[in-house]
């Protein structure tokens, strides 16, 4: 199985401005100390070693992820903006020949989360199948609201391709029986839902948008045995904790520290986290996992996650 | 874990000694709770705590809230350099008034 990131900012896309890139130009020279600037293979190399957040971004794209099992079966959740890049990359493939099929799951409709479906080139191209899924009520509807001309020039009727919509039961086995699906209710304004992946013997679990509004005690401990044992947990970070705790609660969504007490609790291997608060730069995003990390070395247990900040790209294999 | 109530007629100091984590946050809300219910002042002693994890933060900050009503008066005290780095990486450490040590908080309080 493969888990393949395409979206991770939470709310509202967020490209990055002018004078961060510069910022990162600023840097990236001045570290530059021995690099001979008129070898573009050195620079290439030199620029390459730099961390993620310095030489390229996080990633500005809304929630997006890309499961696909090794017999080659594709499952998207989520159709944030990042799904607009994942559909130029499909077209690569059977998708660009009006011979691909996928299944999209939505773990709830909130814009961020669909905006990105009207610009999903794959659904434009007679012949493609779309089985589309979502524990919420009328998942077709609210799509087809986000196409009335009000909202966007074209209308659903326009996309070629075969959309199969489906309500997502508790569980379900996709694929001839390859791909195993388990829905949880996340704590979020409206509702959202966890997705537990299985399949080629690994666990992936999709998280986002998520709060957690009891830290302890039964609460806590059905979202411990939810996530029990998997190999990656996809968390949704936007907010510190004392934002979590103080300045936006009932905002619905969680923190990197937490993340990280129910990854350990949960004997969780990777945590990756997600969903980045637009209004923070990636430096920002840096200092806030940097000290999630202190974190946890500060924890008493003896196995601890490994910790990762998700960006648009990261492609994890297992 | 283990919470050690002491103090005075208007102070109660709570000596909570181990880990406030996730399987003891509850009981030590409960008994910090009732440390208050009387309507003494609460001085939280650190000294023997060893970690504190996010739900421990959201015990402390639960109080506290309380403590901005007017309810009563809340200080920290004693905490150790790892739990001082826990709340300083949570931004909390100025939600709270912290004394060095539990002596120092309840000669404050009990003043008040």
């Amino acid at each position: 199985m493969r888990l393949r990131l395409w979206g991770v900012r939470g709310s509202i896309p967020t490209p990055s401005s002018t004078e961060e890139l510069t910022e990162k130009i600023v840097h990236a020279l001045l570290g530059a100390n021995g690099i001979d600037l008129s070898d573009e293979e050195a620079v290439r190399d030199y620029v390459q070693s730099l961390p993620i957040h310095q030489r390229g971004v996080w990633g500005g794209n809304t929630t997006c992820f890309e499961v696909t099992t090794a017999a080659g079966d594709l499952l998207i959740v989520d159709a944030g903006s990042g799904l607009r890049a994942l559909g130029e990359h499909l077209l690569e493939g059977p998708f660009g020949r009006g011979q691909g099929h996928a299944v999209i799951l939505f773990s709830h409709t909130h814009w961020d989360h669909i905006l990105g479906f009207p610009f999903f080139k794959p659904l434009y191209i007679p012949g493609n199948r779309f089985d589309i899924y979502a524990r919420h009520p009328d998942i077709e509807g609210r799509l087809r609201y986000q196409h009335d001309f009000r909202f966007f020039p074209v209308g659903m009727e326009v996309m070629g391709a075969t959309k199969s919509y489906h309500d997502m039961p508790e569980q379900i086995t996709l694929f001839d029986g390859r791909l195993k699906v388990t829905a949880c209710t996340l704590d979020h304004p409206g509702d959202a839902y966890s997705f537990k992946f299985e399949a080629d013997g690994h666990t992936v679990i999709v998280a986002c948008d998520a709060e957690y509004r009891e830290l302890a005690g039964d609460y806590w401990q059905r979202y411990v045995e939810f996530y029990r044992g998997a190999d990656v947990l996809v968390f949704d970070a936007q907010y510190t904790l004392r934002e979590v705790l103080v300045e936006k609660q009932n905002w619905g969504h969680s923190s990197a520290m937490i993340g990280i007490d129910l990854a350990t609790d949960a004997d969780v291997k990777t945590l990756v986290m997600v969903h980045h608060e637009p209004s923070y730069g990636d430096d920002k995003i840096r200092r806030i996992f940097d000290d999630a990390l202190r974190y946890l070395d500060r924890m008493p247990s003896v196995v601890r996650p490994r910790v990762v900040v998700g960006y648009e790209g990261l492609s994890l294999e297992l | 874990m283990e919470v050690e109530i002491s103090g005075t007629d208007t102070v109660a100091v709570a000596a909570v000694s181990g880990r406030i984590d996730a399987y003891t946050a509850p009981d030590v809300e409960e008994q910090l709770q009732a440390a208050v219910s009387d309507g003494r002042h609460l001085v939280v002693d650190l000294t023997a705590t060893d970690y504190v994890s996010s739900a421990g933060l959201r015990v402390l900050l639960t109080l506290a809230k309380r403590s901005a009503r007017g309810d009563f008066q809340m200080r920290l005290s004693g905490l150790q350099e790892a739990v001082r780095e826990v709340f300083d990486i949570a931004g909390f450490s100025r939600l709270f008034e912290v004394r060095d040590t539990p002596a120092e908080a309840l000669a404050e309080l009990s003043g008040s």
